[in-house]
């Protein structure tokens, strides 16, 4: 090892004590895996005898997070949906309490478990409820959701 | 003791991989030393997210529909707190009585209906005044948004009293609403086919309140002449 490889390692570990990493989580035992989520009109006044512009639609889905590799640590996961070309989606989910419910805007992320990681596999049931807007919706768009995980 | 970093903070577009064998952080200074560049190495594979391990949500576009209403309607509630369409069969009747000492003079005889909608389904305001108004308003869906439908009128040629006829070019209306006294459906006169009354583009509810009127320019003779009027909302 030179000398710069060194005094470079020495720096790191002094900015990143905790050493704390970003991982994808492997969600393929997720039921259904892809959701077909018929929509709707909004309703929704906007003002003067304007309608809404916006679509929702919800699904139910048996999440499976698969968070073996980090047993016995420290984990926060997330729920996180790139940007869309469709422009803003807003997602909106409810729980039945082994996550949290909560709700984000495409290119952000959201907290839905933190603490310690003693089980295997994260599960629950979301029922998740979509809101984009309709004028930019001209076919079927796929919202491809992935969670991340942040360890200590 | 300072170990060496485990793997550089990953920022939100490059998230890493699960950490499958790796060692944890503390204790392992020895072997980080040892395998550095190939440490480093790890450190570069950083890959976006993966898509095959993405759970997917499939939106449709929004489903085309249109609302059309001609006089009493149904909606469940109304559309500013969530109602939606329902079916409604009445078929509304204008009338107007001529004495006998008017008929034919040219003197424009007021219709009245047995129309009681006065409030509108877009938020219960009421917007016409029955049963000298009828109520006619409606809108469109579609999958994008855009485009618009074509709301039009069609009458027979004629009201009919056995043999004898009134023209329904005889029968005009106005239009206007409480709190809007712009025509959105513009006034116009029956013509015995089907005229077109305007657009409607998506995403807009339009409707006014119509008053209907005889124009009495026609002896006829005495009879109850009736004919019946079909309001249109086409969506291609």
């Amino acid at each position: 090892m030179t000398h710069a490889a060194l005094r470079l390692a020495l720096l790191l570990c002094v900015v990143t004590p905790a050493s704390a990493a970003t991982y994808v989580v492997d969600d393929t035992s997720t039921i259904p895996y892809e959701t077909n989520v018929t929509t709707r009109w909004r309703d929704s006044p906007t003002g003067g005898r304007q309608m809404s512009n916006d679509i929702e639609g919800a699904a139910t889905v048996n999440l499976r997070l698969n968070v073996q590799p980090w047993l016995n640590r420290i984990g926060r996961v997330y729920l996180a949906l790139p940007q869309q070309p469709i422009g803003v989606v807003n997602v909106e989910w409810s729980t039945q309490g082994r996550l949290l419910p909560g709700k984000l805007q495409s290119g952000e992320r959201t907290l839905v478990y933190a603490g310690p990681i003693r089980t295997s596999a994260l599960e629950d049931t979301f029922v998740v409820r979509v809101v984009a807007d309709g004028r930019r919706v001209n076919a079927a768009q796929r919202l491809k959701f992935h969670f991340e995980i942040d360890v200590d | 003791m300072c170990c060496l970093p485990e793997l550089p903070r990953m920022t939100r577009e490059k998230v890493d991989t699960p950490p499958s064998a790796r060692p944890s952080a503390c204790g392992r200074s020895a072997l980080a030393l040892a395998v550095w560049p190939s440490i480093m190495t790890l450190a570069l594979t950083v890959l976006p997210v993966d898509p095959a391990r993405a759970w997917v949500l499939t939106i449709a576009a929004g489903p085309k529909a249109l609302f059309l209403q001609v006089g009493n309607g149904s909606y469940s509630g109304t559309y500013s707190s969530g109602g939606t369409p329902l079916n409604n069969a009445t078929i509304n009747t204008v009338s107007v009585t001529v004495p006998a000492s008017q008929v034919g003079r040219g003197t424009a005889q007021a219709m009245t209906s047995n129309s009681t909608q006065s409030a509108s389904f877009y938020d219960n305001f009421a917007v016409c005044n029955p049963p000298a108004q009828v109520y006619v308003g409606g809108w469109v869906r579609t999958p994008n948004g855009s485009g618009s439908g074509t709301l039009s009128v069609t009458s027979p040629a004629s009201l009919t009293s056995g043999t004898t006829t009134i023209p329904f070019t005889q029968i005009s209306w106005t239009s206007t609403a409480n709190g809007d006294a712009t025509a959105d459906i513009p006034a116009g006169t029956f013509n015995g086919g089907t005229l077109a009354l305007r657009t409607i583009a998506a995403n807009n509810w339009v409707e006014n309140c119509l008053t209907f009127s005889y124009a009495n320019t026609l002896v006829v003779a005495a009879g109850t002449y009736a004919g019946q009027v079909t309001y249109s909302l086409v969506l291609p």
